[in-house]
């Protein structure tokens, strides 16, 4: 149990050191999310976990390496076109 | 368990997608249970994907399975029942080809005779004083017992048991009294509180023992029904008819809830999450990770909840609408407080899918998560997780996203043709996932429009509990080499399963009806490159260390599972890809191994291994 505890703590010290991610709604969802005051409770803690999860960042490190990574050049390229 | 959620369905359920003969008896006066056994039995063999033989090992494993979910802690049965029943293990198999229960006949009224011995040897055993000084070891884990000799030792059990409880409570009232300041208490001696914690345990016990009492006939029938189904497949299940009671008490919505999940723990009951906007919350004295302690109903005295199953504990917090039930809990600060709740509505947590925009560094990245792929089976026109997909992309584009990532972790499963739709938004015209039932060929799902709605960046989040629906997703976009998936290797379930109504396959006297139903595996599917996901599940193409990543769970687990195997490629051509993927995979193992966060998790992982395993198995969460 002690073992878990610490284990816990030991977790939370090292995520409060760590940058959180700048994550925000969308525009057309804030009518709906302001409906009433749970649904702004709501929706706070959902983006409040979204903002320390270590996996979701890092799957935002690798989205952005994507973003920026040089595009090779091929013929068959399907995701050339841009929608 | 949370295994048992994971399923894959198709919209337009009916009963001509099996396509079998009803059971005909050949017997007049046919039993109720004799008839149900015989058109399950018949329904497997002819509709099963892959039904089993039935053999001696089969009928063993039923045996066995059976007996232990009988007596789980070997507490009621002794030697001499086990050596009566021992002359039917092998022969079960011989039973069910010709339709008798006199196995389950036997045990089942043996069980219920041993279950009032027990009565008296508990309330026996706690009749005098116990000795609480002087070494004794008690094994609470049925499987490392040997089943009790004769009576004697059973009573002997019961005895140590009762010690146990009550030391166990003796220790808690020695507890209560140092912390005290209250005269009356403080002046209690150990002899009273020796009493007052036998007293404690005698009251639990006789809850206990209502509840044993209330098992029906046709629950413990089907409990044997399902120790078959389970040898058949793990995800086979028959479902009793409900008693008209509770099914009426659950359509009128009588009761009515506090609004927490709950989750048991090393034999503890925590609360493991709050519903915003329930009654709980608005009352704001429950916390995430109390331990409830006990359960007292308006002007009643509470009830202890230790050992207690999770089940039990719900039905007892929750009641009619606008009443008062008072929860004694334990603080993670290790203080106790009364916490008086109104039950009342509690909405459930919306599963649909969402999304969110990281805003990093001048790029865009929408983040969607999808708890579930959800749709409406009885309602054509209802809501549908491919149409919401679609439209969180749309709201995701306009906000001018470069980048998508999509969360299925935890993700159970849910509708294969929504599973097909949605990966249509990211890939044009050509095949997703591949069915296969037992007597056709496998059969391609696929896209049928060059219409993918998104082609940029993509990610997806996958773990242990990414089941059936999101291993398909995620294993086509892999093949595709349409997206990078990250996360631990999923569930592994690669079967489709559906729930027929049993009546509808027996043509007999219908005054033995009605039966219930049985969900029964159908087929089973395929990757596009021909491989299952069954067993294996998806190997993401960059592993992040999770604290349950080791244990054993997922379809794994189970020996009864169906095997891995292949069948042919599907025709697709996967996407030649504008980025190298390979350099964008080490360059994250890298940050991954440097991470602290990810470090810790993988240091802690080997050590707790067992003990988590251990929990694993008991965890289980259910909303109040």
């Amino acid at each position: 149990m002690k073992e878990a505890k610490d284990f816990s703590k030991k977790l939370e010290d090292i995520e409060k050191s760590k940058k959180t991610l700048p994550i925000q709604n969308l525009k057309k969802d804030l009518a709906t999310i302001q409906k009433d005051t749970t649904s702004v409770t709501k929706n706070n803690e959902w983006l409040k976990s979204i903002k320390k999860d270590p996996y979701i960042i890092e799957a935002s490190n690798v989205v952005l390496d994507w973003i920026k990574a040089p595009k090779i050049n091929n013929n068959g390229a399907v995701l050339n076109k841009k929608s | 368990m949370i295994a048992d959620n994971n399923e894959i369905r198709y919209l337009n359920e009916n009963n001509s997608d099996l396509n079998i003969d009803p059971f005909v008896p050949q017997e007049e006066n046919i039993t109720k249970n004799q008839a149900i056994e015989q058109t399950i039995m018949m329904m497997i063999k002819n509709g099963h994907y892959a039904p089993k033989m039935i053999d001696d090992q089969f009928s063993k494993k039923v045996y066995d399975k059976f007996l232990e979910l009988s007596d789980y802690g070997k507490l009621f049965l002794i030697q001499s029942d086990i050596d009566e029943f021992e002359k039917y293990k092998f022969s079960i198999d011989e039973e069910i080809k010709e339709g008798s229960t006199i196995f389950y006949d036997l045990v089942s009224s043996r069980i219920k005779q041993r279950i009032s011995d027990a009565d008296t040897f508990y309330k026996e055993a706690l009749l005098n004083p116990f000795d609480f000084n002087g070494n004794e070891t008690i094994e609470l884990d049925g499987k490392k017992l040997n089943w009790a000799k004769d009576i004697d030792e059973l009573k002997n059990r019961w005895k140590l048991s009762m010690k146990y409880r009550s030391l166990a409570r003796f220790e808690e009232l020695i507890e209560q009294q140092k912390k005290s300041t209250n005269k009356k208490d403080k002046d209690k001696t150990e002899d009273q509180l020796e009493i007052e914690a036998r007293e404690s345990v005698k009251k639990n016990m006789g809850f206990y023992f209502k509840r044993l009492n209330k098992i029906s006939e046709s629950d413990r029938f089907a409990s044997y029904m399902n120790s078959i189904c389970h040898v058949v497949d793990p995800h086979t299940d028959f479902f009793p008819p409900k008693d008209k009671q509770r099914f009426d008490e659950e359509m009128s919505g009588k009761f009515y809830g506090i609004g927490a999940v709950l989750q048991s723990e090393e034999g503890n009951c925590k609360i493991k999450s709050i519903v915003v906007g329930s009654p709980c919350w608005k009352e704001g004295h429950l916390k995430v990770g109390d331990v409830i302690l006990k359960v007292a109903q308006q002007n009643e005295d509470p009830v202890e909840i230790a050992g207690w199953d999770i089940e039990e504990i719900v039905s007892i917090i929750r009641g009619k609408d606008g009443t008062l039930v008072t929860l004694t809990v334990k603080h993670l600060d290790g203080s106790n407080e009364e916490i008086i709740i109104k039950r009342g509505k509690v909405e459930k947590d919306e599963t649909f899918a969402k999304s969110a925009i990281i805003k990093e560094g001048g790029n865009n990245i929408g983040y969607i998560l999808l708890p579930e792929f959800y749709a409406d089976f009885q309602d054509a026109g209802g809501r549908r997780c491919a149409v919401d997909m679609r439209n969180e992309i749309h709201k995701l584009k306009e906000e001018k996203v470069n980048g998508i990532i999509i969360d299925l972790r935890n993700n159970g499963g849910g509708s294969l043709q929504d599973v097909v739709e949605i990966g249509g938004l990211f890939v044009n015209k050509g095949p997703i996932v591949q069915v296969k039932s037992k007597s056709e060929n496998a059969q391609a799902m696929a896209v049928r429009s060059n219409e993918a709605l998104y082609d940029g960046p993509l990610v997806i989040l996958i773990n242990q509990a990414s089941a059936s629906a999101s291993e398909i997703l995620a294993a086509a976009l892999q093949d595709y080499n349409r997206a990078i998936i990250m996360g631990s290797t999923s569930f592994g379930k690669g079967t489709v399963q559906r729930v027929f109504p049993i009546d509808d396959f027996f043509q007999g006297n219908k005054n033995l009806l009605p039966f219930g139903s049985l969900k029964l595996t159908l087929q089973k599917f395929y990757r596009i490159n021909g491989g299952s996901t069954q067993l294996k599940g998806v190997t993401p193409d960059i592993k992040i260390p999770d604290l349950y990543h080791l244990i054993d769970i997922g379809e794994r687990r189970d020996s009864n599972s169906l095997v891995w195997d292949q069948i042919a490629k599907a025709e697709y051509k996967p996407i030649v890809s504008l980025v190298d993927f390979k350099d964008l995979i080490s360059k994250s193992n890298k940050r991954i191994s440097s991470d602290p966060t990810f470090d810790l998790i993988e240091k802690k992982r080997v050590p707790i291994k067992k003990t988590i395993r251990k929990q694993f198995l008991f965890i289980e969460s259910i909303e109040i």
